[in-house]
């Protein structure tokens, strides 16, 4: 927050480090200059101490790692790139447990028995020749396996695959292992700021604003405060009246469907007109009204229609629709009043008819009432009778808007 | 210990029921007898003596050859115990006895019968056609690949990858179960061919990613993707960040 804290580094309220020798907060800001600490917070520009560069996080957990209380007296400072003390870049020396701080800038510089260094070492090894090996082998899969036209290339793809696969993660692997195992590994505390501002700045804030406020005169000026009051509540009209461009007004498309009285049944595969006998009890059929390659979307949106063979007498119509099925058969709306999917998993035992969008449920016999799920109206039923031929035909439009429920429904 | 010594039992009563008869080809009239036979013995219970029905179980009256075939033949009838749906298992009959079976139910009053070889000859469906029919007629319970799917309360439209051309014929036929009816009326001997070829044929093809995911599409492939894969991910990078 502000940087005016920073060289108060003290006032830390939970830090990992005592109260006592905490100087920084910011490992990357030079601390020369940052006042006392029990010499823990040295020059960074002091030669004489080096850390040397450990690989082992065990011995960094063992250690103590962060909670550990700083080393006083000598505070080495890592120097970036330098060689360890007393010998050239390189392999490292013989195991020397060192543990160093600079403030609460801690730096594990255990060192890596050799043993464990060359293992590691190994390790990443590995890997990369694995990702050789993996290449090689896709190489070899690309060259020398078959292509069966008949399935999609079969094994090659797979192998090709795998070994990509396997390439670019030991590659990878490679890597992070490198980074976790040989590079040395420090840890650093920065401690959290105090959440709120200083109490003077606060303090400034507040006068500002009233000073503000004054100078604008908002408790005086009555005419300019009632205007801009007026304004603001006049402006946002303009976006308003711009929504009614978001399309033209549905008007009555809702509440009509493509069905009229006399239109014909057909099968909505074999587009043929559907007779008495054609359905055996327990079928399902989905019907829409002749001609309905002419229909417009609107239309073939919402007429879609099941109908279902009944065994006889297993209907129980509602009151007033008697009249509305031919011999146990009846024709509901396919489209579900939640959502508007296609609802026609029917089950001829239970005599459910199952949505499958959002798993609503009705209840065939009973006018498709809702037993189960969020649709909040039964499926619309469509009156239908047959001709003189036995054809199905309708006995008019849907009596009530088909599909999910709208505004303006009532 | 019970359903042990039941279990013995069947497997006894199993051996020893007369499959040996069934082998040579009876004529009509004694499979009759011997379908007869085994109806008493092992469907009465629930059916009824003259398969009438009862209060758990539907008359087999006019249900014809067609529906015995496929519900005994898919394992589903002997009933293993009540509960939403009957589960296809191993037919507890032989071939031979299921068709005595079936003549016998055939012979009660006059119903679907199984389907001939030649009305079976895949290699006359049109699966482009049946695909068609397929979408429109059984794609919403069985999934559009025919893996199957849940229905209400625990019951379920079973995959049709195990089912057999003509099992899958029958239960158009038939209507087992849950399952709509689609007659002859509706769906044309080579309508119910389109769409088994249509089915057979899905089922035959590869899988061009390695696994199918149970082939219902989208969905597997997006849990796949969001739980597997990016769960995956999530623990290579924690262990990426981790300070070990």
């Amino acid at each position: 927050m502000s940087d005016a804290n920073v060289p108060q580094g003290s006032s830390d309220p939970a830090g990992a480090v005592g109260p006592g020798e905490s100087t920084a907060e910011v490992p990357e800001r030079d601390l020369g200059d940052a006042p006392g600490g029990a010499g823990a917070g040295g020059s960074r520009l002091r030669p004489d101490a080096e850390v040397r560069p450990s690989g082992s996080a065990e011995r960094a957990a063992a250690s103590g790692g962060i909670t550990d209380p700083p080393t006083h007296g000598h505070a080495p400072v890592r120097h970036v790139g330098a060689p360890p003390q007393g010998g050239p870049a390189g392999p490292p020396g013989p195991a020397v447990p060192q543990h160093a701080t600079s403030g609460n800038f801690e730096i594990d510089t255990h060192q890596l028995d050799p043993a464990e260094d060359r293992r590691a070492e190994r390790r990443v090894a590995i890997t990369f020749v694995l990702t050789v090996v993996a290449t090689f082998a896709f190489v070899g899969a690309y060259i020398f396996m078959k292509i069966h036209n008949d399935s999609y290339g079969s094994y090659q793809n797979y192998v090709l695959g795998i070994t990509l696969a396997v390439a670019l993660f030991a590659f990878g692997t490679g890597q992070i292992l490198w980074a976790k195992q040989l590079i040395p590994h420090e840890y650093a505390v920065q401690d959290r700021h105090d959440g709120a501002s200083s109490r003077e700045e606060r303090e400034a804030l507040e006068e500002t604003f009233l000073a503000g406020a004054d100078q604008l005169g908002i408790g005086r000026r009555h005419l300019a405060r009632r205007t801009l009051l007026l304004a603001a509540g006049i402006f946002p009209l303009s976006g308003v009246v711009l929504l009614r461009d978001l399309g033209p007004a549905p008007e009555k498309k809702l509440r009509h469907t493509a069905w009229r009285k006399g239109s014909y049944l057909v099968d909505v595969e074999t587009k043929q007109r559907v007779k008495l006998g054609d359905l055996r009890v327990g079928a399902i059929l989905t019907v829409l009204p002749e001609k309905f390659d002419e229909l417009t979307e609107e239309d073939w949106a919402t007429s879609p229609t099941i109908l279902l063979r009944l065994r006889a007498g297993e209907d129980r119509p509602l009151k007033g629709r008697e009249n509305w099925g031919v011999d146990g058969h009846v024709a509901y709306s396919k489209i579900c009043t939640h959502a508007g999917c296609p609802t026609s998993l029917y089950e001829t035992q239970t005599q459910h008819l199952l949505c499958p969008c959002h798993q609503s449920t009705f209840k065939v016999t009973e006018g498709c009432k809702v037993i189960f799920g969020p649709a909040a109206r039964a499926l619309p039923q469509l009156p239908i009778s047959v001709d003189n031929e036995g054809y199905f035909l309708a006995q008019g439009d849907y009596r009530e808007p088909v599909g999910p429920s709208f505004w303006e429904r009532g | 210990m019970l359903v042990v010594t039941l279990g013995l039992l069947g497997v006894l009563y199993a051996a020893a029921s007369p499959s040996g008869q069934a082998e040579d080809t009876p004529s009509n009239s004694s499979a009759i007898a011997q379908g007869r036979s085994i109806y008493l013995t092992s469907c009465s219970s629930c059916h009824g003596l003259q398969a009438q029905g009862s209060s758990v179980a539907p008359s087999l009256i006019g249900v014809g050859a067609a529906a015995v075939d496929f519900q005994v033949g898919t394992g589903r009838m002997p009933l293993r115990h009540y509960g939403p749906i009957a589960d296809r298992k191993r037919p507890k009959f032989t071939q031979a006895e299921i068709n005595a079976l079936a003549a016998y139910i055939a012979s009660l009053a006059p119903g679907p019968s199984i389907p001939s070889k030649d009305m079976l000859n895949l290699s006359k469906g049109d699966t482009a056609r049946g695909g068609n029919l397929f979408r429109a007629n059984c794609a919403q319970c069985h999934n559009f690949n025919g893996s199957g799917g849940a229905l209400t309360e625990g019951k379920y439209a079973p995959s049709l990858y195990p089912t057999t051309p003509e099992h899958i014929y029958e239960a158009m036929l038939s209507g087992p179960e849950q399952m709509p009816v689609f007659g002859d009326g509706q769906l044309s001997p080579q309508d119910k061919l389109d769409i088994i070829a249509f089915v057979k044929k899905t089922q035959r093809q590869a899988d061009p990613g390695g696994f199918g995911l149970g082939r219902i599409g989208p969905v597997s492939e997006g849990l796949v993707a969001w739980l597997v894969l990016t769960g995956a991910l999530v623990v290579a990078t924690f262990w990426i960040g981790a300070r070990v």
